[in-house]
């Protein structure tokens, strides 16, 4: 009797013990030889030996180790069932857990043997630590089984039940997580070492960018864009004109975004920031090694060889932690790091010559080569001007390109890094933004609003120039090329109307207060590009080179990039809403000043162009009262500088300061006149 | 498209400066003087075809016009190391090469007659740009032939200056976008004071001259962020059609003996020199009854300049209020950073030039027009002009002109004060034209 209940217990039915659906191994019913009392007794104990049941057919269906055996045609319903690396190791794992539990059996039985009247008391109080671990087990299994956890989500959903108060349970639970560990410290060594990524079941937190991601993200573009692009001639679409046309740049750019973070299998108890930097340093490891091939300079190569055997040690050591130690785990990556981030300063700024990348950068997206966007802005002037059609990417960056060749020798290579194209996504935003702002029903997006360049990012420097990087340049680009368009456009009224000085004094006399307006305008859009090109560019760049030239750590370079980019924005006014929206206005009124004034030319104008002239500069000089105040009230805080420099430029005769109320009366006066 | 610029070189000075001033540029572009490119410049990366362009055999040719009435100074050009650089066929000396013997009347009349001839070779030079940017035309104003240089009469031989610089006056204000002014007593003065040349020659002089052409052209020369065409340049200096006439100074100086003495240059140093008074290429005259002020003022600083210095810079000279302004509009001293030419060894770390609008370029002009005054009331020196076509009936151009020059006078006057706002209503009302009421 007491060996059908080992029996039982090791999860074998019999003659007293019989398995049931639902309740598992019961005593039989109606033994008349068994008191109730004992029943309940017997089922209690028993229940152990259904766990124990169970968690023998979880470890039999899924610590298999090629469970590519089973996968044939009609057996389509285990392939749905999670397998994988980290989930043998779990069952390895249990079985550990399990052992002591057989061990437990073979004592019981060994004293059956010697005392064969041994109450059923002794043998539930000898098996009691188990009817808490095992339903505490199996609700784990339960837990894997139910969300087909896979990868480093079995390792979440561990840590997290070991997240509990009963010693046993905890322990048994931290072996399991341990072992399951082992395989991820396998696969983190294999890609942090060699920059080999082995992941055959797509269970590590880092994961190749497959093309098929690619594809999804086209879909949904497409499906967005794709409304309306129906060009009327027969068996060709808009859309797919675009695509022949852009064909050949595309393809230009193939995708360098090998591996990404796969923040479904990354467990919640390592942080982000720590897996960014294991995905750097695999990625700057395997970058080596693919250079390697095809560049033969030997310090390359040996970045990580040199401490290859220390790492493996340390990774090692920490493997052999029984419990993940999070600050240990990110002292030791932060160490690899440092070695991979000092060699990358080498392969970045030595190699590659960051310096010469960047200047590049400011060529083109701060302006740098103003002669050759004064010439872009003009070729595409009446192009851009429109709202943008699915045309006007490439006819835009046909123009960008027309001017590059004339202006840039042909063996110029920043020449093919550079694209412009017409961001999609923005027009969408900028008619949500202007349907917000204005009131007006009929909200025209220019060409202008939405226009951005595409910079070709060169092998290593992918990881300074990041697409949120390169986002930021092109804000700047894009209100630096607004600024550049209202000066050029204020000159261009200024040359239309100089033809008009052989005029007489009182032909000429009427059209003063509008010259005087226009040197106002001027005045502000010159001095806020000096104040932008020379305060803010210039100084913040020279101290970027000088940063970059003081350090030898590739981490410092970054930082301090993306210190450059930030300031830049802030002292641009991008991020001070109340000021950019004003200078945004300024420069509005100032484009349609002069292009009311060029529609007519210089031929003489009409009483209604006058009194919208009269308008417009109304409004610019309340505008510029209100940018006046509010830099100067802001200028009191002392906590930006950079404001005093405009300040001092624009009101350097303290025209603004002093007159800043008068020049309201005053204009009113002379308005009557 | 590099918005190219044409120089057209008229009359005697016209010619010595602009050779001097292709001296230069050839030397900041490392172009030999027969137009092949020196092998140290070949991968720079200024701009070179603003001024020049490529023959087929790659040799550079300037974009000039030089046009005379008399062969005596273009003839020096052709014998002179440079004679192979021009374009032959841009070289145009009058047939009958009796000059205009100083006398504009008979320069207009000639010109009107060879009208054709040297259009063609403009329009052919103009053809050959993609997008022409504009015209730069050296001259003198008291000559006959050509007439931006005008020269004062402690300096001029001529003794009917007077008229012609009058008479160039009304055309460098009804027809020039913008007139940069140099005169020789300036120059003289500047060669003795500050470069200690007691007796300077033409070439000296014409030196500083090309000197000044070749700094304001360097932000169209060499790319940077901006001022890269020639209406941004000075379309911010001028605000009303009328006042387009820039004074400029230039520091530090030097020649080729170098003789001025290296003192340390810091932009605040160069920035503060260019206020002073005695570095400005133009002699004014003291004006008792006007406030004169600067209308604007662009400084281009060459050299190795940190940014940062050119705000504290103009911090300075704000405090210590060294440069007083129009009382009328916003102003202030804009300052371009511009990069040097990597072939020409200078001893400074940093020059600059500055283009000025100032009112008190009035007081020149009101000093030519007492001059012309004291002639014309005696009808003196008249019977040249009479000869010639323009002047046969009667003298009204003279008086025209002198009309057009008070005009501008006048207008520069009032720019000194606060009502220019106004500026020309008040003559409506008295000329009794209906344009008010437009």
């Amino acid at each position: 009797m007491l060996h059908e209940l080992l029996l039982a217990l090791s999860g074998d039915s019999g003659g007293v013990f019989v398995y049931k659906k639902f309740a598992g191994l019961q005593v039989a019913a109606d033994l008349p030889f068994i008191h109730r009392s004992e029943v309940d007794l017997l089922n209690r104990i028993c229940k152990l030996g259904s766990y124990f049941q169970k968690f023998q057919t979880f470890c039999r269906k899924y610590s298999e180790v090629s469970p590519f055996i089973r996968e044939n045609p009609n057996d389509g319903a285990t392939q749905q069932e999670p397998f994988g690396l980290y989930i043998q190791a779990f069952c390895t794992g249990l079985d550990q857990v399990l052992d002591s539990y057989r061990k437990s059996l073979i004592d019981l039985e060994s004293q059956i043997l010697e005392d064969p009247k041994l109450p059923l008391t002794y043998i539930e109080h000898s098996l009691e630590q188990y009817q808490v671990l095992f339903p505490a087990l199996w609700s784990v299994v339960e837990q894997i089984q139910a969300s087909k956890a896979l990868g480093c989500q079995i390792l979440d959903i561990l840590h997290q039940s070991c997240n509990c108060g009963i010693p046993d349970v905890r322990d048994a639970l931290e072996r399991i997580l341990f072992v399951c560990h082992g395989v991820m410290y396998q696969q983190l060594s294999a890609w942090v070492l060699h920059g080999i990524h082995i992941d055959k079941h797509n269970e590590f937190f880092i994961k190749e960018a497959t093309s098929a991601d690619d594809q999804t993200v086209n879909k949904t573009d497409e499906g967005a864009a794709s409304s309306s692009s129906d060009l009327g001639i027969p068996g060709i679409t808009g859309r797919q004109l675009t695509e022949i046309l852009e064909g050949e740049v595309k393809k230009q750019t193939p995708a360098r975004w090998q591996f990404r973070i796969n923040a479904e299998m990354l467990p919640s108890y390592i942080p982000t920031r720590v897996a960014d930097k294991v995905l750097f340093i695999g990625e700057s490891v395997g970058m080596f090694k693919g250079s390697k091939e095809t560049k033969n300079s030997l310090y390359r190569s040996s970045v990580i060889q040199d401490k290859e055997q220390e790492f493996t040690r340390l990774l090692y050591s920490l493997q052999q932690q029984p419990k993940f130690n999070l600050m240990l785990f990110e002292n030791e990556i932060d160490k690899i790091r440092l070695c991979v981030a000092e060699h990358l300063w080498k392969l970045v700024v030595e190699d590659v010559n960051l310096l010469k990348q960047l200047q590049i950068l400011k060529d083109f997206f701060l302006l740098g080569r103003g002669e050759l966007f004064s010439a872009f802005i003009e070729h595409a002037r009446s192009l851009l001007k429109l709202p943008p059609s699915d045309n006007t990417s490439h006819d835009a960056n046909a123009a960008f390109l027309q001017v590059l060749s004339k202006f840039l020798p042909d063996d110029d290579e920043s020449a093919s890094m550079f694209n412009v194209v017409i961001d999609k996504e923005m027009i969408e935003q900028e008619k949500k933004k202007k349907t917000t702002t204005t009131d007006q029903p009929a909200v025209v997006v220019s060409g202008w609003d939405c226009v951005k360049l595409q910079y070709d990012v060169q092998w290593p420097l992918h990881i300074l120039f990041q697409p949120t990087v390169l986002e930021k340049y092109n804000n700047l680009f894009r209100f630096l090329l607004k600024v550049k368009r209202t000066q050029l456009d204020l000159q261009q009224v200024w040359a239309a109307y100089m033809g008009t000085k052989h005029l007489s004094t009182a032909q000429l006399a009427n059209m003063t207060k509008i010259w005087l307006s226009r040197m106002h305008m001027a005045f502000l859009v010159d001095n806020l590009q000096y104040y932008l090109q020379v305060d803010v560019l210039e100084t913040q760049f020279s101290q970027l080179v000088e940063k970059i030239n003081s350090t030898r750590d590739f981490e410092s370079i970054r930082l301090a990039h993306d210190h450059f980019i930030t300031t830049l924005m802030a002292q641009s006014f991008l991020l001070m809403k109340p000021v950019s929206h004003c200078l945004d206005e300024i420069l509005n009124l100032c484009q349609s000043f002069s292009s009311l004034l060029l529609q007519t030319g210089s031929t003489g104008l009409t009483q209604r162009e006058l009194t919208q002239i009269e308008n417009i500069t109304k409004t610019y000089e309340r505008q510029t009262v209100l940018l006046f105040q509010i830099l100067s009230s802001v200028r009191s805080h002392q906590a930006s500088p950079h404001l005093a420099q405009l300040l001092l430029r624009i009101d350097f005769n303290k025209h603004f300061s002093s007159s800043s109320t008068t020049t309201i009366s005053s204009s009113e006066t002379s308005a009557s006149f | 498209m590099p918005r190219e610029i044409i120089t057209l070189q008229i009359g005697q000075c016209g010619n010595q400066i602009g050779m001097e001033f292709w001296k230069q540029l050839c030397a900041e572009h490392g172009i030999r003087p027969d137009g092949i490119l020196e092998d140290f410049a070949t991968d720079g990366t200024d701009r070179k075809d603003v001024f020049f362009y490529q023959a087929d055999d790659e040799h550079y040719i300037p974009r000039a016009v030089l046009l005379d009435l008399e062969p005596r100074v273009i003839d020096g050009i052709t014998s002179s190391p440079y004679a192979n650089l021009y374009n032959p066929e841009n070289m145009y000396t009058a047939k009958h090469g009796g000059g205009a013997g100083n006398n504009w009347a008979s320069g207009y009349s000639q010109a009107e007659r060879l009208h054709e001839e040297t259009f063609d070779i403009i329009d052919r030079e103009a053809d050959g740009s993609d997008s022409l940017e504009g015209f730069v035309m050296c001259h003198s104003i008291a000559g006959g032939t050509g007439s931006v240089f005008p020269q004062q009469e402690d300096v001029s031989d001529v003794v009917v200056q007077p008229y012609n610089s009058i008479l160039t006056l009304k055309r460098l204000t009804q027809n020039a976008d913008c007139v940069v002014v140099l005169d020789n007593t300036a120059l003289n003065r500047i060669a003795a004071d500050r470069l200690h040349i007691q007796n300077p020659t033409f070439s000296q002089v014409n030196q500083l001259v090309s000197t000044i052409m070749a700094t304001s052209t360097t932000t169209l020369r060499y790319p940077g962020y901006m001022n890269n065409d020639l209406i941004g340049l000075i379309a911010s200096l001028i605000p009303t059609p009328r006042l387009h006439f820039l004074m400029t100074g230039y520091t530090p100086l030097t020649t080729d003996q170098k003789v001025a003495n290296i003192r340390k240059t810091t932009v605040l140093d160069v920035m503060r020199r260019l206020l002073q008074p005695k570095n400005v290429m133009v002699s004014t005259l003291r004006d008792r009854k006007n406030n004169h002020c600067y209308i604007s003022i662009l400084n281009i600083i060459q050299g190795e300049v940190d940014p940062t210095q050119v705000h504290k810079s103009l911090q300075r000279i704000r405090e210590r209020k060294l440069a007083e302004f129009i009382p009328w509009g916003p102003a202030s001293i804009q300052v371009a950073l511009s990069r040097k030419s990597p072939y020409v060894q200078t001893a400074h770390r940093v020059s600059g030039l500055m283009l000025a609008n100032h009112t008190s370029i009035s007081t020149v002009f009101e000093k030519n027009c007492r001059l012309f005054d004291k002639l014309r009331k005696r009808e003196a020196f008249l019977e040249n002009y009479k000869k010639e076509d323009i002047f046969k009936e009667n003298f009204d151009e003279l008086d025209a002109s002198r009309e057009v020059v008070q005009q501008l006078i006048e207008e520069y006057q009032a720019a000194t004060k606060d009502g220019y706002i106004m500026w020309g209503t008040q003559q409506q009302g008295a000329s009794g034209t209906d344009v008010s009421k437009v």
